[in-house]
């Protein structure tokens, strides 16, 4: 236990910090803000040095013995690397907080959610099991709620989308709390199906523990062959999915991740960058494995990854395609994140796709963790500036980069990175994955992931062209004018943004050097003799790797220019009236709309039909038919309860007329006494039984 | 021999005239003695279910004989100590809750008050005897005890059309209980004994005691009163009305405590004299549950009283308990059960959030008509949200584990006997709790949360006889979320002893 109670502190720092919270607050709120950081702190430095000194096993303690259910933390390389992703990176959106959210309403309520959410995302990274996964995995789901929904009290300011915004007479202007309860409603569905797929495996294997599945899928009888020999083996697997699908937010429960932006920026960073949406990546990064080596026997492998992959890459250029029409920048970057998710998606699928499982299965990764550094810097950002422009909407931005240079810069190289440009780390990891899929044969799927990429050229140079560079807008000089003057960040709010963006870059100038080592590193999670993956070294001549390279930055940079012409050039004023492509994208396909008509509208519709006729109609007509007949046999008065029993008393009494004089004289009083009567003679049963007959 | 359990049924009893008499000085502050005496029967029980040892781990009984009908007795076991918790927990918690509840429905009458916790009282010892019973004709008093001063607490402190919604209420479960008694005085005839244990034994020694069809008879009598008790669809109609009308503590306790007994019943009588008959309905069992389940939340999605969408909310839960029971093993049955805890957890904290709702905006229930209490009634609010989430199965609630156990049954008798409707029905159950979440989150936003409008304006928060429970239950709610093991495996091992693992 000694050394591995460092990696269980790891996620109980921080949840233990939130419980702590309200009542540290009751000593000063200065201290209540440095303790909310410093437990994330905690936290971080405890990931790297679980890393650094704690050996790689699985650590458990009972739990439900009575089940022989344990609680465990499985400390193996892609637990470690994506808790010291979580943790850092939520530290750093921590420290930004402090400032950001300086003197807004609720803070207890945020601090508290805030290392909940990153207590419960550490919690499902290191659990050892299923359905303590499951624990943290509700968890975030939670926190994401309480946190998108902070300012309840649904101000119009924290709305999103634009004053009007319709889909097929569906609004799609979106409150704070509506928000927070669609982003719940929309993950759990995809956790119902993850649940099913649990109920499924352990109705079977009996054990929730990650290595036990493994190990268990070596005899005849085990788990998989029976849900094989049900036909259930691949349903469960793509059910499994199912949960990933809603909390990454990919197609088709892609939709509560753009509303969520009612929450503060800091929230939003941490839910694209560190927590929540990368649980779904984490997820099926874990199980994905065990599913290739469940369904490898069975030959059903390339059904389960292809469909990982299409919805992958079906979501990145979805998602693309939506942020090149926003208004908002917080929606451009959570289109961004829906689509960047896709690609990592799309890395695990292919991976089981191609002859060699780890080489996309680390893409997928190393996107994860590119983008988790500047999308968080994006997010932050951006923060810093809705709050200096007051407006959420791009086009009451503009010509920033003179009063903000920093920040400019900040967002320039994030920006580069979300782009792909070389050297960014975005650059390659994103090639990675484009490389991956077309190596793997996949040509379909890497013509879509290369359309993204020309798409999200496009709209981040849209972005940054639009709030950054030429004349402010009317908004802004109205702000001016009023003595608002855009400036910089403080310097505790700036660092955290700033040093990301270099980060980025630094991780992308290092990449040729830790690309190597990390790789083996994350690979020897799966060292045991168990996992047998296709690990033929794809062969390819330099020419082809530099050609790959070529294309996809080429592509990139090409939709940048376009950005470039479209944008930089000239003032960007939102227009109601859009070409009908513009639209439809705008509209985010409709498919937000005809979700809310056929699951929202339609449900509470069928839910009316069935309260008013069958309810209503038929249940409560007979009953209180039913009813009325003893109300008015009884001649019901005020004194009711008598009546009754009166009437009571008279049917007896036409049995016998002594009883009904007996019962008459017991109950022709009010209920006190009736009450009364009826304790006196259990009271007497009971001496009875003591006293007279005697305990046997 | 100790009177352990007898006097968790004499102490409420002696109570009754105890409490009538206080009330004349006291007023609503009867509650308090309330409190402190409903609580004995929770620590004597508590204290009696540590005596057994060895191999009866967890299970006393005490037997007063009855000849000649059999044994009086009580007994607490694995299966009946975490009902009795919640039963003796609640009755104990809504005594404070009833404090300043009734108060403002009742105003100044001190007769009132020595009624109403008379009754209380009264009620309290039926749900416990209830529990406690070895014997099936001793159950059925009970069980009727149960009924009578519930049945008075709504006609006197109800709302609305008070007197038709207690009758309706009345007849229905009275009608339920006879049907039941039909059952149990055929089983009784048959077997020649009442007492459980005896008649278990006297059919394992000649099961041609009893044919298989006319045992088919008895459950199907039987389960039609404990379904009734429990509002299974169609069986319902009773419920959201008196639930709804009824005064919130009466209200906290027919929703939290008294009809999951429905559910403890089916176990600890059918399932365990009857369990192959059982096993012969469970398949038409589990497909009437997931049609209550989602019957109940479709019903809740579309109220604006909050009272009657908790009243429909529990139709639905119910439907759980019935289809973990169907599912015939030891993950259904026990999860069922520990629903039973969740509910009873869940629901307590919801009525008593209503309560105080009602007490501090001026009687007001409608949803529409609320929003913005958050920051005005945060503890309140709190102990809402936890009670939501429990209901809609969180984890680190312990609604999340009990559905989750009840679920995995579900999911097991359907991969043990390969069987497609099983399944189907499984998986429809589970996507149906996503309505749940709905309505309770609904439910929250719409009272919490938002812009305070002119009538919740000058709201303040509920007393602490009203915040005490609410935090008293989410600490129970959210401890057994995390270790469930004191509950669960209780009711595992006696699961296990009924229906085999």
């Amino acid at each position: 236990m000694a050394t591995s109670l460092l990696a269980w502190l790891i996620w109980i720092t921080p949840l233990v910090g939130a419980l702590l919270t309200p009542l540290i607050a009751k000593i000063h709120s200065r201290v209540r803000d440095i303790a909310a950081v410093g437990f994330t702190l905690v936290a971080a430095v405890l990931a790297t040095m679980t890393a650094l000194t704690v050996s790689a096993g699985d650590y458990t303690v009972a739990w439900i013995p009575s089940l022989t259910i344990t609680a465990g933390v499985l400390v193996d390389p892609l637990s470690l690397f994506m808790a010291n992703i979580v943790a850092w990176i939520s530290l750093v959106i921590m420290i930004y907080s402090v400032g950001y959210m300086k003197g807004e309403f609720g803070m207890t309520r945020y601090w508290f959610f805030m290392n909940l959410f990153i207590g419960n995302m550490l919690l499902l990274v290191l659990a050892d099991n299923l359905l303590m996964m499951f624990f943290g995995w509700e968890g975030v789901g939670l926190c994401s709620y309480a946190l998108i929904g902070h300012f309840y009290r649904d101000e119009a300011q924290y709305w999103v989308g634009s004053p009007g915004d319709k889909a097929l007479g569906v609004s799609e202007e979106y409150s704070p709390t509506k928000s927070g309860m669609k982003a719940f409603i929309m993950t759990r569905i995809g956790d119902v199906a993850l649940l099913i797929s649990i109920f499924l495996i352990y109705a079977f294997a009996r054990t929730f523990n990650y290595n036990q599945l493994v190990i268990e899928l070596g005899g005849a009888g085990s788990w998989a062959a029976n849900l094989a020999r049900l036909g259930l083996l691949l349903p469960t697997a793509l059910l499994f999915f199912g949960g990933p699908i809603g909390k990454s937010a990919q197609f088709p429960l892609q939709e509560w991740l753009p509303d969520a932006m009612t929450g503060p920026a800091s929230v939003s960073a941490l839910i694209h960058a560190a927590t929540m949406v990368k649980a779904g990546v984490f997820l099926t990064g874990r199980m994905g494995p065990v599913f290739f080596i469940a369904l490898s026997q069975f030959n059903q492998v390339p059904q389960f990854f292809g469909v990982i992959a299409w919805i992958g890459a079906f979501t990145a250029l979805l998602a693309a395609s939506q942020a090149a029409v926003a208004r908002e920048i917080k929606k451009v970057l959570a289109y961004s994140t829906v689509s960047q998710i896709g690609y990592m998606m799309l890395a695990l699928g292919v991976a089981g796709l191609s002859a060699n499982f780890l080489a996309g299965y680390t893409a997928g990764l190393f996107h994860l963790l590119s983008h988790a550094v500047f999308k968080a810097s994006l997010f932050l950002a951006a923060g810093w500036v809705l709050h200096v422009t007051e407006s959420r909407f791009m086009d009451e931005m503009g010509g920033l980069a003179r009063a903000m240079r920093l920040t400019s810069a900040s967002m320039l190289l994030a920006g580069l990175s979300l782009m792909g440009i070389p050297p960014f780390s975005g650059f390659w990891t994103k090639d990675a994955i484009l490389s991956v899929s077309f190596l793997g044969g996949q040509y379909i799927l890497y013509g879509l992931a290369l359309a993204t990429a020309f798409i999200t050229g496009f709209y981040t140079v849209r972005m940054l062209g639009i709030t950054l560079a030429g004349k402010p807008s009317k908004h802004a000089e109205d702000l001016t004018e009023s003595g608002k003057h855009p400036h910089e960040a403080g310097f505790m709010m700036l660092m955290p943004y700033l040093l990301l963006a270099v980060g980025s870059l630094g991780l992308g100038l290092a990449y040729p050097f830790y690309s190597g080592p990390l790789t083996t590193y994350i690979a020897s999670t799966f060292s045991s003799a168990l996992y047998k993956f296709p690990a033929a070294t794809i062969s390819t001549s330099g020419l082809t790797d530099l050609l790959l390279l070529s294309v996809s930055t080429l592509v990139a940079v090409t939709g940048g220019i376009v950005g470039y012409l479209l944008y930089f050039k000239k003032t960007y004023e939102f227009k109601t009236d859009m070409n009908p492509i513009q639209r439809f994208l705008y509209k985010r396909w409709y498919l937000d709309a005809i979700y809310y008509k056929v699951f929202v509208s339609g449900i509470l519709a069928a839910s009316r039909g069935l309260f008013t006729y069958v309810e209503q109609g038929i249940w409560n007509r007979l009953n209180n038919a039913f009813a009325q007949d003893i109300m008015d046999y009884s001649k019901a008065s005020d004194q009711l309860d008598t009546q009754v029993v009166d009437r009571a008393a008279n049917e007896v009494a036409s049995y016998g007329s002594r009883l009904s004089n007996f019962l008459r004289k017991l109950q022709s009083g009010v209920t006190e006494q009736y009450v009364i009567a009826f304790a006196i003679g259990i009271i007497l049963l009971l001496a009875y039984m003591l006293f007279v007959v005697g305990a046997t | 021999m100790t009177l352990l359990l007898i006097g968790a049924i004499i102490v409420p009893l002696m109570a009754i005239p105890i409490l009538y008499t206080l009330a004349r000085r006291l007023k609503e502050k009867t509650g308090f003695v309330s409190f402190a005496l409903l609580l004995i029967p929770l620590v004597t029980i508590l204290y009696a279910a540590l005596q057994g040892t060895g191999s009866n781990q967890g299970t006393y009984q005490e037997l007063y004989s009855w000849s000649p009908i059999g044994n009086f007795g009580f007994r607490v076991d694995n299966l009946s100590l975490p009902i009795l918790f919640i039963i003796g927990l609640l009755t104990s918690l809504v005594s404070l809750f009833s404090v300043p509840y009734m108060r403002q429905r009742i105003g100044d009458d001190p007769g009132r008050y020595g009624l109403y916790y008379s009754l209380y009282a009264l009620y309290s010892l039926g749900m416990i005897g209830t529990v406690l019973a070895t014997n099936l004709i001793e159950f059925y008093l009970f069980f009727e005890i149960m009924l009578v001063p519930s049945f008075f607490l709504i006609a006197e402190w109800g709302y609305g059309e008070k007197e038709r919604i207690s009758l309706t209420y009345f007849i229905w479960t009275h009608v339920g209980a006879l049907v039941l008694l039909v059952g149990i005085l055929v089983t009784a005839f048959l077997t020649g004994a009442t007492d459980m244990d005896v008649v278990i034994g006297n059919l394992t020694a000649t099961p041609g005691l009893i044919s298989t069809t006319l045992r088919l008879g008895i459950v199907a009598a039987m389960c039609f009163g404990f379904f009734v008790k429990i509002g299974q669809f169609g069986l319902h109609v009773w419920l959201p009305s008196a639930y709804a009308e009824a005064p919130a503590p009466v209200s906290t306790i027919l929703a939290a405590a008294m009809t999951g007994i429905g559910g403890y019943a089916t176990v600890r009588i059918v399932m365990t004299i009857f369990p192959q008959s059982f096993l012969t309905f469970s398949a038409f069992f589990a497909g009437w549950a997931l049609i209550t389940m989602i019957y109940g939340s479709a019903m809740a999605l579309v109220q604006d009283d909050i009272k009657r969408l908790l009243a429909y909310s529990s139709i639905s839960q119910m439907g759980y308990i019935l289809f973990g029971l169907a599912a015939f093993n030891s993950f259904g049955v026990s999860g069922s059960m520990f629903q039973y805890v969740s509910n009873g957890t869940a629901k307590g904290i919801l009525f008593i959030v209503v309560g105080a709702v009602m007490l501090q905006v001026r009687g007001e229930r409608s949803l529409s008509k609320l929003g913005g209490l958050a920051s005005k009634m945060p503890i309140t609010a709190t102990a809402a949200f936890i009670g939501s989430l429990t209901l809609a199965g969180l984890p680190s609630t312990n609604g999340f584990l009990s559905e989750f156990f009840l679920f995995q049954g579900g999911f097991v008798r359907a991969t043990d006997t390969a069987s497609e409707y099983r399944l189907v029905i499984a998986v429809l159950g589970i996507i149906a709790t996503a309505l749940t979440a709905g309505y309770s989150l609904m439910a929250m936003k719409k009272i919490f949360f938002g812009a305070p409008n002119s009538d919740t304006a000058d709201v303040k928060e509920a007393p602490w006889t009203i915040t005490l429970p609410l935090i008293t239950l989410s600490i129970v709610t959210l401890v057994l979320g995390i270790y469930p093991e004191p509950i669960l495996g209780r009711l595992l091992s006696a699961a296990r002893a009924i229906v085999g693992s």
